[in-house]
């Protein structure tokens, strides 16, 4: 009686922290993928937005034998409830997009140098 | 120096470079790129450049005269002249906007409009004839566009390329606009149009002699074999290769005949100033 207690309740403790763990993996997946939305928008006002990041017809990342740009593909695995990946796309979408910002404010005065 | 001889030495410099521009910007634009050019292949006459990488070598050159003695692109351009000489359901054409004289429009391209301060380009204004007739726009890339464009371009065959920047500030913004965008570096790759169409002209990337962007323009719409290996008949507009090109850096390609293209093409295309149209023509 003892010991079923003990698994019923390490299980439930399991359970928890996974389902816990999934909660936070979901939120923080949100957030990167906000933040990677709010970056590549500050680089398309730019005119600096790169191919991959999230432009439809990239074929950057193959999920499930589709190819799509890293944002979507942070999506596709969000749907599969796939965070780990998720987090990894979403990451490589607002990276470029931060990139992609910062390259044209660089390249602003842009001119010939022969 | 007196004033008038300074004004008279202006005027010799903008006649030696056949240009009417009013524009000193360009005119330095223009000189800068020939004298860099003549430097960097001094045995290639100026005529030559507007045949792209066939002016430099000769293997390549073979190959392009051979396909230019069966053009693949005839009835492509047959398709564009039934379109020029087609009726609009209201009874219009596409000379009702473009003028009744086709030899007369290719060259008058592209231009500013002072009025709605923007850069006209030629495919531009064929889709805005067909919105103002009531008829349904071409896609702006390939297919019938590039068809028409084709048609009304080799109509100009053999006239100089003259592309002017009038005394109009906002017309020089966007000439300065699209001169920055060539020489910005963009995508995941870090390349301006200018790494590879100037300061890489003449050598190779990834299997393919790089073009000096003088001479650029002078042949659009271009058959394309790459092209024809996908979607479509080969044929695409100078938008189109802007897009692909912005492609190849991993950049996200702008909008076909959007304000960032256009501005791009009023500079791009007056680096061709006083080469010769031929188009459509041949390319890799
Ligand atoms: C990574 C190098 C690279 C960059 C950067 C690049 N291109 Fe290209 N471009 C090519 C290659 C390769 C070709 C095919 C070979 C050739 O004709 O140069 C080409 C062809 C072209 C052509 C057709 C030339 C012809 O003779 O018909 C045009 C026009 C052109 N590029 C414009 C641009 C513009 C505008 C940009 C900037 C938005 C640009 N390119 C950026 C590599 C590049």
């Amino acid at each position: 009686m003892k010991k079923m207690t003990l698994k019923v309740a390490l299980l439930a403790a399991m359970m928890a922290t996974s389902g816990f763990a999934v909660a936070m993996d979901e939120d923080s997946y949100r957030a990167e993928h906000k933040a990677a939305t709010e970056a590549l928008n500050k680089a398309k006002k730019v005119g600096g937005e790169w191919r991959d990041s999230r432009w439809k017809k990239s074929t950057a990342v193959k999920v499930d034998g589709k190819k799509m740009s890293y944002l979507h593909a942070a999506e596709a695995y969000a749907a599969k409830g796939d965070y780990k990946n998720a987090m990894k796309y979403a990451g490589i979408a607002k990276f470029e997009g931060e990139m992609g910002y910062q390259q044209a404010m660089d390249q602003k005065n842009a001119g010939p140098r022969h | 120096m007196t004033m008038k001889k300074i004004v008279l030495m202006a005027l010799a410099a903008c006649l030696a470079l056949g240009t009417t521009g009013v524009y000193a910007s360009q005119a330095d634009d223009i000189n800068a790129l020939r004298h860099y050019f003549k430097k960097k292949f001094p045995t290639v006459p100026f005529k030559e450049f507007a045949n792209g990488s066939y002016a430099l070598s000769a293997d390549k050159r073979i190959n392009w005269e051979s396909m230019r003695d069966f053009p693949p692109f005839e009835d492509h351009v047959a398709k564009g002249e039934a379109l020029w000489n087609k009726k609009f359901k209201n009874g219009n054409s596409f000379a009702t906007c473009l003028g009744n004289d086709v030899t007369k429009v290719r060259n008058r391209f592209p231009h500013w409009n002072a009025k709605d301060k923007k850069v006209e380009t030629l495919e531009g204004n064929i889709v805005a004839c067909q919105k103002a007739n009531g008829e349904k726009p071409f896609g702006l890339k390939k297919g019938n566009i590039a068809y028409l464009s084709a048609y009304i371009a080799s109509q100009a065959n053999g006239q100089k390329v003259n592309v002017v920047v009038p005394d109009d500030k906002d017309a020089q913004a966007a000439y300065e606009a699209g001169k920055q965008f060539f020489y910005a570096k963009r995508g995941q790759l870090n390349l301006s149009c200018a790494d590879c169409h100037v300061y890489s002209a003449g050598m190779y990337a990834r299997g393919n002699l790089l073009s000096p962007v003088m001479g650029h323009t002078t042949h659009f719409p271009v058959w394309r074999g790459k092209w024809a290996k996908k979607k479509g008949d080969g044929f695409g507009t100078l938008h189109r290769r802007y897009g692909g090109c912005n492609k190849q850096v991993r950049a996200k390609p702008f909008k076909a005949q959007g304000k960032e293209y256009s501005n791009m093409e009023f500079f791009h295309a007056s680096m061709s100033n006083g080469l010769t149209i031929d188009a459509p023509d041949y390319r890799e």
